[in-house]
């Protein structure tokens, strides 16, 4: 089920310049098959060369093993929501939330409502862990200002809970929801997999829109 | 974002009073808890439609009952 579209600008990190680009806001199950057939022999390929060069296997993207094509089962229910960034052709993240059925965590904030992102990855060649220079930048911030501008449109005041992938350096997933989204960490949260949990202010979702640009 | 379209609702006082304590409650406009509750209504009903059941579970007393919705 698709909601529209509406053109945004990316940072085409290759050419130095800013681009145009598509929010999807509600995905079809073509778009989602086009991902995934896109995105997985470039993951593939990326495991081979990481694990040619010595990089440990535990240290590789644990999303690089989603498959977004089991998702699609779920389009078209009203409690989720899907959201596609495509960009010449591809797409270059893509987004899950729900957007019921999740309270507040954090004390200021406890027991209210938020957006709660189930999944949310960027395209293999827009991370950094093969080359210091991937192709677009600021998909996954792009992606949380979707989230939290839901947030907003629902009611929820820009609210936004997730738990995160592990990693904790620069870069990784735990580093940039609690260093640029500005998520507070709750570690009395943590799912059934570990998962460390982390939840999104009304004030600092606030501070976050005003530091976007598009 | 979907377009949305205006409707004039007729509630009685106990279910304005109920609509009321909700949206105090989950800090959320009257217009949000209603369209909460009708997706989350929309999802229930589907279900039903399938031949599923609802059930309320009690952890803590170890007991389920059967929700019954129109």
């Amino acid at each position: 089920m698709s909601n529209g579209s509406i053109p945004i600008r990316l940072l085409d990190l290759h050419q130095d310049a800013v681009v145009e680009a598509l929010l999807h806001q509600g995905l079809t199950e073509e778009q989602i098959q086009r991902a995934q057939a896109d995105w997985e022999p470039v993951r593939k390929q990326a495991i081979e060369t990481l694990l040619e060069r010595g990089y440990p296997i535990q240290e590789l993207p644990k999303h690089w093993g989603w498959d977004w094509t089991r998702k699609i089962s779920r389009l078209g229910n009203p409690l989720l929501g899907f959201y596609g960034l495509e960009c010449e052709g591809k797409m270059q993240g893509l987004l899950e939330v729900a957007k019921e059925g999740y309270l507040a965590k954090l004390p200021v904030q406890k027991g209210k409502p938020l957006i709660y992102v189930k999944y949310l990855e960027t395209a293999p060649w827009n991370i950094k862990i093969l080359e210091p220079k991937p192709r677009f930048g600021g998909i996954g911030s792009r992606l949380m200002r979707a989230a939290i501008e839901l947030s907003l449109s629902e009611d929820c005041k820009g609210r936004v809970g997730l738990h995160s992938l592990p990693g904790d350096k620069k870069g990784e997933p735990e580093w940039f929801y609690q260093h640029v989204c500005k998520m507070e960490p709750i570690e009395a949260e943590r799912d059934g997999e570990g998962l460390l949990y982390f939840e999104l202010t009304a004030e600092k979702a606030e501070e976050f829109l005003k530091g976007g640009k598009s | 974002m979907a377009d949305k379209r205006t409707m004039t609702l007729n509630l009685t006082d106990d279910e304005m009073n109920a609509l009321d304590a909700l949206s105090s409650r989950y800090d959320m406009t009257k217009t949000a808890i209603i369209r909460k509750a009708l997706r989350m209504y929309q999802v229930i009903d589907t279900r039903l439609q399938r031949g599923e059941k609802l059930f309320m579970e009690d952890e803590v007393e170890k007991k389920k009952s059967e929700l019954l919705v129109l």
